[in-house]
């Protein structure tokens, strides 16, 4: 299996100096869904928005070691954010839709990588939404407002915003815990499905969600990555005493 | 007395005072509205809008040169004082948000908000009026423009502040340049804000008459040359009001009543604007 990002010895210090992660080294492989897990403030979060930079948004933030992308490092002082962050879209935890219309939500994206004849983004909005599982129930309304939707919808909408781009990597930081249990298993079926053509990497408080669309899961604990496995075998005969009692509701 | 009793009471106490103090400032109000609607409505007259002044004593004058050098001042110092309240007030909400700089900038504007407008009016005649050697509307545009900046501003970037970090995180996500994630989306999101503030500020210097008299001063005749002092209602109002002649005096009240029922109408469209994007708040 060929790594889509390979982190080596990552370490982030948040401006007010926490070391929140701690020499960090793991490989997520092309077109799998690799769940991170583990008690809250232990780093998950932080370590998902290296993948984007999104740490770069708030001043002081520092990184130490690599991750490589392609085989480019992506901590690089000269690394292109805005090509980083079309190539490693995000999904986050609260529904985010732009006030503006259904189609414009998907358009801003796609008009950013550059592309602007109104046929070739009609037909990738439609693209998008079909690959979210939304076309079939909101195809006709593209024109109304993208918070009149419901939040599963809003947070389908913002995957397809996400894939509208055309990323390899979709970052997903616990997209599913405003959503009831329905708009959950249809977020997780579309997880599922989106692995044939991305890398997903997903946060998330829900063990039972890891385990059943994840391949790969780590698990972090204040802020260092205890375990990371084939997710059959972290959560059937884990290595690590504490990830075993982490799975089996003994703490966190 | 029991305890539920000495609360009753004391219940009663302050319903009565707060009622009190509630119907005092309401009869003032009323009284003032009602005395304007009631000269003012006498007086009014579509001669009014169509001529400019007459000599005292003549009648069938009307104030036309007033309502266009008003509408112009005002215009003017719409188009000199929103960008640059607007700009400003992107650059303290987006790109130096609580940074020191930030909070001295926004205080000081706070300041500016509450500073007599008769400051700001000797001020533009000292820097511009007196250097020139002559009233224009130009200088009265400024005055406004200038009263204007900081409501502006501060609007701009407490609305900008309300929408939530995480819409320009999704934004920024996308691979959205910095300008692009404002423009198309912060501005998005606070627009019906933003265009609140510029009309409740709009509204604000359409009332205000002593800033005008140190800088456009006034013009007896219809002019539309910003180059020259140029009439406008406020100042109207103040030389009629204050003249000995009955005509004079009827006409301030009508344009009077003309200023207010424009002010109430820029607010209560102000406030539909709020209402309607923020339903139930």
């Amino acid at each position: 299996m060929n790594a889509r990002l390979e982190v080596n010895r990552l370490n982030f210090y948040y401006s007010g100096g926490g070391h929140a992660l701690k020499e960090i080294s793991l490989a997520v492989y092309d077109k799998t869904v690799t769940a991170l897990i583990g008690p809250s403030g232990c780093g998950k979060t932080t370590f998902l928005r290296c993948f984007n930079r999104m740490h770069d948004l708030y001043p002081g933030n520092r990184y130490s070691g690599e991750i490589l992308l392609d085989g480019k490092n992506i901590l690089d002082r000269d690394m292109d954010l805005i090509w980083l962050r079309s190539k490693v879209g995000m999904v986050f935890q609260k529904p985010t839709p732009f006030p503006m219309s259904i189609f414009e939500n998907i358009a801003f994206g796609i008009r950013l990588v550059g592309i602007k004849g109104k046929s070739e983004i009609a037909g990738r909005v439609e693209r998008a939404l079909k690959g979210a599982a939304l076309w079939d129930e909101i195809g006709g309304r593209l024109k109304e407002s993208a918070l009149s939707l419901s939040g599963g919808q809003q947070q389908r909408l913002c995957i397809a915003r996400a894939i509208a781009v055309e990323p390899e990597v979709i970052l997903m930081d616990e997209p599913c815990s405003a959503l009831d249990p329905v708009a959950t298993a249809k977020i997780e079926d579309l997880i599922t499905g989106l692995k044939e053509d991305y890398t997903v990497v997903m946060v998330t408080h829900n063990m039972q969600q890891a385990a059943r669309v994840s391949d790969f899961t780590g698990f972090f604990m204040m802020g260092e990555l205890v375990e990371f496995d084939v997710t059959r075998t972290i959560f059937t005969t884990p290595s690590n005493k504490l990830t075993e009692d982490y799975i089996t509701g003994r703490f966190g | 007395m029991s305890n539920t009793g000495m609360r009753k009471f004391k219940n009663l106490v302050a319903l009565s005072l707060s009622t009190l103090a509630a119907a005092l400032g309401l009869f003032w109000l009323i009284f003032i509205l009602g005395d304007v609607v009631v000269h003012g409505i006498g007086a009014l007259n579509l001669n009014l809008f169509l001529n400019d002044p007459s000599p005292p004593g003549f009648g069938g004058g009307g104030l036309r040169n007033a309502f266009v050098g008003h509408i112009m001042i005002t215009f003017f110092a719409t188009l000199l004082g929103v960008p640059v309240g607007l700009l400003g007030g992107t650059f303290l909400a987006e790109y130096v948000r609580g940074k020191r700089f930030a909070m001295i900038i926004s205080t000081l504007s706070d300041i500016m908000v509450s500073t007599p407008s008769i400051v700001i009016g000797t001020f533009i005649y000292a820097v511009l009026v007196k250097p020139l050697g002559h009233f224009s509307g130009w200088a009265g545009a400024i005055a406004l423009a200038i009263i204007m900046i900081p409501v502006v501003l501060r609007t701009t970037e407490d609305m900008l502040t309300l929408v939530p970090w995480s819409l320009r995180e999704a934004a920024f996500a996308l691979g959205a340049p910095r300008y692009k994630v404002i423009i198309s989306v912060v501005y998005r999101g606070a627009a019906a804000g933003i265009f609140t503030g510029v009309l409740l500020s709009m509204a604000r210097v359409m009332g205000e008459t002593a800033p005008l008299l140190f800088t456009s001063f006034n013009n007896s005749f219809f002019s539309t040359n910003m180059n020259e002092p140029i009439s406008s209602l406020t100042v109207t109002i103040f030389q009629y009001a204050m003249g000995p002649y009955d005509d004079w005096h009827s006409q301030a009240w009508a344009a009077s009543l003309i200023m207010t029922l424009l002010i109430l109408a820029i607010t209560i469209i102000g406030r539909l604007v709020i209402i309607w994007r923020y339903p139930g708040k």
